[in-house]
């Protein structure tokens, strides 16, 4: 369909170059050019639209930066701003440079032009602002897990930036940015300040201050730095030190935002002012706040500087011991709150156990062990669950499409890690996306796969029925549907060789068996040979008659000789990337004669002590530097001496004349 | 740094100053491989055509500061096609001088009489660089919108109706056209703006 295919190409072109005209015809429209935008900045005669947002003295711009192609966010002072201001406004990118953190907004460039004064460059992050966002979290319909979520990350952002020695001392909402992906970014450090350096020009900053509205939103009588609600006393107060404290207090503001839906203290903004200074803060006992989130509020929110937090971990850390229902450091546990939450944790457990003390009696501890394993797969598979079912809210297609995905994670990427846990693993997740969509043809697909490797036929038939599907899959979850399965849930072995044997026939099987051989092998008891198995599905990948493939069990030697071995993996693109014959206890391998050119093909045979590749194609011996090959056999010439001196010095090299 | 962010001068103008090597590299990324394709096109072999692309790049520098550009939009592409065809003809000439004092050799290229003519080639050049250009700006903004959305307008320029956009792409009506709108309102701007900085 060659013809087809550039035929459609044309036609695309075509209609892609119509564009050209249209964009001459409309170039006369030139200020919506970013080159003109610039332009026009020069010009000091700017568009309203290229115009992000203005605060103070300061307006951010959205520009293009064509040496490298995107859009930037473009922060410089408004017009007439005066000289004075340079510094202390340079400062705020100088600052937000030394802190690079994903929580943190990057600035890539800052400097000085000579007619426009000083600018700077940010990443131009599409999202909106913390405080949006918590408008629109209605108390009835809020999402605390979310809002938490961002919060620690905040928290992660300032933890950071106190590591680096730099206060933000104006964190609220308006000040946080999430980004569409859900990324959080603290920006805005316009009053930050390096800890313990005395600022020359902070003397001057803050008289300049003084003057409302200046670089960010004061627009108080001068005096103060920083934004009423969420400002802390010593801000407030003349000569008060500021120090980490500062920002935690302003934390503990957002959090409390966050939970009351409203900042610590309200009325006007004098009001706000005095009541701040004036002291702690109080939470009406009416309020339905658990005890562990209101001892933070209260310590965080605390007047006195010593009575906060000493670092933002540290409050970091209560509220993930809240959610995850530990005590918080601000609660001053004592051991009836403890064991009062641990009850509450692990409910299941303490009922479970004590019932268990009876068994004990019976003497097994057997089961306990058992029990405790298959409870941490359960709920390791519940929080794979609900960590999926949290993050994709909202469109019910995507989340199908994301769980199948994240089944894939268990089915396919991790899968040999742990077959019996992963295939577990993988149902769960499936199940869940089969709950949102139940026709989901993939879903179910991959749920039958995963039901007919774990040998469990019954049910990967039925789901193939379902579908309609008549594949050998099909055929052998029939034939095998009544079969006896012994202790460990599996076919007998001669039946599961047959089942194998039958797979083999179809190249296309490949990661299927390698799969169902790795669950097979985690979970059968009983001793038993591989090898036909492994043979026939090494031999399936293989394209030609010339091969040799000779075990010997005594020695377990393998002799894969012959042309038509080119690769010990499949050329299948699902595959495990290790090779099949792992599946065997390989020490010698001889691969003479054949066509093997990448040793990284070794990969996961553990046991290989002795190889053989002469007359082959290998270019590189230096794979095995990784392996434990103790001895290679090469043919005389076969590698140069410096490659050769780059081995290990455990290999011990055998070279052979022709 | 002075004034970093805010230079009014386009490339082609940029270009024009021998000392800013930057703005040429910029202009030869922009035009070598358009050149080539050109060149390939007129029958030229792929060896060859290096050679005549490169000889082209150093003639457009060498006249680059000699060519003022006016509200003619068009007069780079011509002044352009002037160039591209005066060195594939010396190139021929060369080669068949060349190939006379070797007689035996086999003759398989261009006669030079065979070659296309000036309007011709202006023509060709025209065609293909409006492609040349919209499937940069395409490109440049891609990275702007999420995969969907430039598939959706993809689609579009190859006829396909919006309603069965909608059914393949499993999406609304609705945010098919909202999405083709986006990426055809971006589109513009981003060739005017490739338009701007090239040939004026």
């Amino acid at each position: 369909m060659p013809d087809d295919k550039s035929m459609e190409d044309e036609t695309y072109l075509d209609s892609l170059s119509e564009y050209y005209d249209f964009a001459q015809d409309s170039s006369t429209h030139r200020e919506e050019l970013p080159i003109y935008k610039k332009a026009r900045i020069k010009d000091r005669n700017y568009k309203a639209d290229t115009l992000l947002a203005r605060g103070g003295m300061k307006e951010v711009y959205k520009v293009y930066d064509e040496k490298m192609g995107r859009h930037l966010a473009l922060a410089r002072l408004q017009e007439g701003a005066p000289e004075l201001l340079y510094e202390p406004f340079l400062r705020e990118a100088a600052l937000t440079a030394l802190l690079d953190h994903p929580n943190i907004i990057t600035v890539f460039d800052y400097g000085l032009d000579d007619v426009e004064g000083p600018f700077f460059t940010m990443e131009l992050k599409t999202g909106h602002g913390f405080d949006q966002l918590l408008k629109d979290q209605t108390s009835e319909k809020r999402d605390l897990k979310r809002l938490l979520d961002i919060f620690l990350r905040i928290c992660d952002g300032i933890a950071f930036a106190h590591s680096r020695q730099v206060l933000h001392l104006d964190l609220k909402p308006a000040n946080i940015q999430i980004g569409q992906y859900g990324e959080v970014v603290v920006c805005d450090w316009g009053l930050g300040k390096v800890m313990g350096k005395s600022d020359i020009n902070s003397e001057n900053f803050d008289q300049l201050l003084i003057n409302p509205d200046l670089l960010n939103e004061v627009t108080l009588s001068g005096k103060i730095r920083g934004t009423p609600g969420y400002m802390a006393p010593e801000q407030i107060l003349k000569g008060g030190e500021k120090s980490k404290q500062t920002d935690i207090y302003a934390l503990g503001s957002i959090l409390y935002h966050i939970l009351m839906g409203k900042t610590p203290h309200q009325g006007s903004t004098d009001e706000i002012l005095n009541k701040t200074v004036e002291g702690d803060v109080v939470i009406p006992d009416s309020v339905r706040l658990s005890l562990g989130l209101r001892s933070i509020l209260l310590k965080a929110l605390a007047k006195d500087i010593e009575m906060r937090y000493s670092c933002v971990e540290d409050m970091q850390k209560d509220i993930e011991n809240y959610i995850r229902g530990y005590s918080t450091l601000a609660e001053n546990p004592n051991i009836f709150t403890e064991l009062n939450l641990f009850y509450r944790r692990h409910a299941l457990v303490c009922q479970m156990v004590l019932g268990f003390v009876f068994i004990f009696t019976l003497g097994t501890s057997l089961f306990l062990y058992h029990l405790e394993q298959s409870r941490q797969e359960t709920k390791e598979a519940r929080e794979v669950v609900e960590t999926v079912t949290e993050v994709l809210v909202e469109k019910k297609q995507w989340r199908e499409m994301e769980l199948v995905a994240r089944s894939k994670n268990h089915s396919h990427y991790q899968y040999f890690q742990n077959p019996k846990k992963n295939t577990y693993l993988a149902l769960e997740v499936l199940e869940e996306a089969l709950r949102i969509k139940p026709n989901s043809n993939e879903a179910k697909y991959h749920q039958a796969e995963m039901f007919f490797i774990s040998q469990d036929f019954p049910r990967s038939l039925g789901v193939l029925q379902d579908l309609s599907n008549r594949s050998t899959m099909e055929k052998l979850s029939r034939r095998f549907q009544n079969a006896s399965l012994n202790k460990e849930g599996l076919l007998e072995f001669s039946l599961f060789s047959d089942c194998i044997l039958q797979l083999a026939d179809n190249e296309w099987n490949y990661f299927l068996i390698e799969r169902m051989i790795a669950y097979d092998q985690q979970q059968r008891r009983e001793s038993v040979d591989y090898k036909p198995l492994v043979k026939a599905t090494f031999m399936s990948q293989i394209w030609g008659d010339d091969v040799n493939f000779k075990y010997d069990e005594t020695t377990k030697s393998l002799s894969l000789q012959g042309q038509g071995i080119r690769s010990l993996l499949s050329h299948n693109k699902e595959q495990s990337g290790e090779s099949i014959l792992r599946f065997l206890d390989i020490v010698r391998l001889d691969l003479r004669g054949s066509k093997i050119q990448q040793l990284d093909e070794l990969e996961g045979l553990l046991k290989l002590r002795e190889l053989d590749i002469r007359n082959t194609s290998v270019k590189s011996v230096l794979p095995l530097n990784r392996f434990h090959v103790l001895n290679l056999i090469i043919n005389d010439g076969q590698f140069k001496k410096e490659q050769l001196d780059e081995l290990e010095g455990w290999i011990e090299v055998s070279v052979f004349s022709e | 740094m002075k004034g970093d962010w805010q230079t009014r001068q386009t490339l082609l103008q940029r270009a024009k100053d021998p000392s800013d090597e930057s703005a040429w590299l910029d202009f030869v990324s922009y035009y070598e491989s358009f050149i080539r394709m050109i060149i390939l096109k007129m029958n030229i072999s792929a060896s060859e055509s290096d050679d005549i692309t490169q000889d082209v790049l150093l003639s457009i520098w060498k006249n680059l500061k000699g060519f003022e550009s006016d509200s003619n939009r068009a007069k780079f592409r011509t002044w352009l096609s002037t160039i591209v065809r005066n060195r594939v003809l010396n190139h021929i000439r060369d080669r068949q001088s060349h190939h006379n004092r070797m007689k035996n050799v086999k003759k398989e290229w261009v006669e030079e009489g065979k070659l296309i003519s000036q309007s011709e080639l202006e023509e060709v050049i025209e065609k293909d660089w409006k492609r040349h250009i919209t499937k940069l700006a395409l490109n440049n903004i891609s990275k702007h919108f999420s995969g969907v959305a430039v598939n959706v307008f993809e689609m579009s320029l190859r006829g396909v109706e919006n309603k069965q956009i909608a059914a393949e792409l499993n999406l609304a009506d609705s945010s098919v056209r909202t999405l083709k709108s986006r990426v055809q309102q971006s589109l513009v701007k981003e060739v005017a703006h490739l338009i701007q900085e090239l040939e004026a």
